[in-house]
């Protein structure tokens, strides 16, 4: 879930240009914390793409938030007691006694009978990868049978149905889909070799044998992500219990990792229907997540679990970048593995913009442009604008488009307070946020924590959580490469007061396709930063 | 040369001041930014130190040394001084629509 995040943060710095993407959220947790918190941001994405009735914006080029993003949402049912574990959603007591006898040894051989049975599935599937890839299978065409008969037709069996429609209709001309998951856990790692077959599957139960996915218009790509965090070894105590009696251990990661790429390697399932797998890893210690949390027991999913991004999600999310933008590569009969090797020297990663996207068609410089102008538009809503620090309404982008009025440039007045509201509110998610006197790292903090102390692009300064510091930050500097920092305006000026006059002689272009006076908006202050950053674009 | 051409001159050369105060003041962010205003009244302090400066110099520093041409100096100094005054007022107008956008755009 914490790879779509980042994903949704490249949309957001416009590297998905002229796209409309749709996006599936899977879980078998419906409460779960990330997925909760990447649902919310994509809610956010739309809600400040949203003009007037066109719900979720429109398509842009060449701007912060190009793509526009549809989200659906599926998760498995596994609530009440009829199906909170294995051996309930099986009906293993059901049937005539020779029934129950030939599904209770069949289950037996696959699935330890006291514990992988018997666990509570409302948290996933624990590592459990076996059961999980079955669950997840008959999860997604149980929804379809439900969907078929009209009877018990639950709210994210539909949004499954509106997501699976789409990609058959988009499937008639051609469609690419990209699957996030990891492979040393539970739901991602079960989830992953079975969806193709599943949404193949699902299409023909629900449309009753008239359609299916043809793979060879269809194609699928994933990530092969494996263990990049560890977490507390749950106690006897907390195992004592069924519903716990099965724990996701992240001492086994590697050696599930290493399980699961032996099986991605073999699986014949997996290479037909996958065109391409980007193998994205940690080669280095694994940090420990939750360390501040004073609970005593092991997060095992729900409304808790929060983890903080990783730079491997930022890597996942170039990987679909790279599969959605591939003009080659996909008309293969057995999958691809691709992978990429970073600098790795004096025990640190050293990250360059072309390790992210690599270097053709200027795609790295593009990516180095276009997260740097996001990242500095945050710092000057958050930072210079004060969003960060105050609740006024007059902070952060009212402050921007009141600096235009101030030049005579009424242009985008009409911009409500609740959407700048909604703005300042994106950039807090994306860099940082003060409540009262704590500080709370964003998703850039976040990610560029996991290289620090090895260069992430952006100076270390760019970074601090001082609140002194941040209010001395020189925002036009924040690239660790001098050839990048905005021009500083001669004498009696300085790198700010140059951009702003930047801002006020530029104007969002035609052919950047803008049209709510927000996406105008947007595109002007893309326009200012980028022209500042002196990239060449 | 007549005290007119002199205020008007004197109210160009300080307008150019004004003008490159106001330049030098950096854009600032935040809810409440203070620069325009005080590019503003900079605008302001000048239009008022223009005719006060000028009135001073001309009649103590360059009044002329024959008593009839003092007279005479003396007599158009009030006149010119407002002049002076009115084309700073004028000229800081016309170059403010002319810089809408710009930093000067702030003086009205």
């Amino acid at each position: 879930m914490r790879c779509l995040e980042s994903f949704v943060h490249m949309c957001a710095m416009g590297m998905f240009d002229n796209q409309e993407i749709e996006v599936l959220t899977l879980d078998t947790d419906e409460l779960n914390g990330n997925k909760a918190k990447t649902e919310k941001l994509i809610d956010l994405y739309s809600r400040i793409k949203t003009s007037g009735a066109e719900k979720g914006g429109t398509p842009n080029s060449n701007t912060f938030f190009s793509a526009k993003l549809n989200l659906h949402r599926f998760w498995t049912d596994y609530s009440g007691q009829a199906r909170a574990n294995y051996r309930s959603i099986s009906k293993l007591a059901e049937g005539n006694p020779e029934k129950q006898r030939a599904n209770k040894l069949i289950s037996d051989l696959f699935l330890d009978q006291n514990s992988v049975q018997e666990f509570n599935l409302a948290h996933g599937y624990r590592a459990q990868t076996h059961l999980g890839s079955h669950l997840m299978y008959h999860a997604i065409v149980e929804a379809a049978r439900n969907l078929a008969s009209g009877n018990n037709v639950k709210s994210q069996e539909k949004e499954l149905e509106q997501f699976l429609t789409k990609l058959d209709n988009a499937g008639k001309i051609g469609a690419r889909v990209f699957v996030f998951g990891s492979i040393f856990g539970g739901t991602g790692a079960s989830s992953i070799p079975v969806l193709p077959k599943a949404f193949q599957d699902f299409i023909k139960v629900r449309s009753g044998g008239k359609s299916t996915i043809d793979f060879s218009k269809i194609k699928f790509g994933s990530t092969l992500l494996t263990e990049y965090f560890t977490f507390k070894k749950p106690d006897a105590k907390q195992m004592g219990t069924k519903d716990d009696s099965v724990i996701a251990d992240s001492s086994y990661f590697p050696l599930n990792s290493q399980a699961a790429l032996q099986f991605y390697q073999g699986d014949p399932t997996v290479q037909q229907t996958y065109k391409t797998m980007y193998h994205v890893g940690w080669p280095i210690e694994s940090k420990k997540i939750g360390q501040d949390d004073k609970d005593d027991v092991t997060i095992t999913g729900g409304e808790k679990q929060k983890n903080p991004s990783h730079i491997t999600e930022l890597l996942c999310a170039c990987a679909a970048y790279d599969f959605f933008t591939k003009s080659s590569g996909l008309d293969v009969e057995k999958a691809e593995y691709l992978y990429r090797a970073i600098e790795f020297k004096d025990n640190v990663f050293n990250f360059t913009f072309n390790d992210f996207v690599g270097s053709e068609n200027k795609a790295g410089e593009t990516f180095a442009n276009r997260l740097g102008a996001l990242f500095s538009l945050a710092h000057i809503v958050l930072t210079k604008n004060e969003a960060a620090f105050s609740t006024d309404d007059k902070v952060g982008m009212r402050a921007f488009i009141t600096q235009l009025e101030q030049a005579k440039l009424p242009l985008y007045s009409s911009i409500s307070n609740e959407e700048c509201a909604e703005l300042n509110d994106y950039f807090k998610t994306l860099a940082y946020s003060f409540d009262s006197e704590k500080f709370y790292p964003g998703w850039m903090y976040q990610v560029r924590s996991t290289v620090a102390p090895g260069s992430f692009m952006f100076d270390s300064k760019a970074f601090t959580s001082n609140p002194k510091e941040l209010k001395g930050l020189d925002v036009g500097a924040l690239f660790s490469d001098a050839q990048n920092h905005w021009p500083g305006g001669g004498f009696m000026s300085d790198r700010y007061d140059k951009f702003v006059k930047t801002l006020i002689e530029v104007s969002p272009e035609d052919s950047q396709k803008v049209n709510t006076t927000k996406e105008k908006f947007l595109a002007h202050i893309y326009n200012a930063i980028t022209k500042s950053q002196n990239f060449i674009n | 040369m007549s005290t007119y051409i002199l205020s008007i001159i004197f109210a160009a050369v300080v307008l150019l001041i004004a003008a490159l105060i106001s330049n030098a003041i950096k854009y600032e962010g935040g809810a409440n930014p203070k620069d325009p205003g005080k590019r503003k009244m900079w605008f302001w302090v000048f239009a008022i130190i223009n005719p006060a400066l000028f009135y001073v110099i001309a009649a103590f520093v360059m009044v002329p040394s024959s008593r009839k041409e003092s007279e005479q100096w003396m007599d158009a100094l009030p006149v010119s001084t407002i002049v002076g005054f009115v084309v700073f007022i004028l000229l800081g107008f016309v170059l403010s629509k002319i810089f809408k956008n710009g930093k000067l755009g702030n003086w009205f």
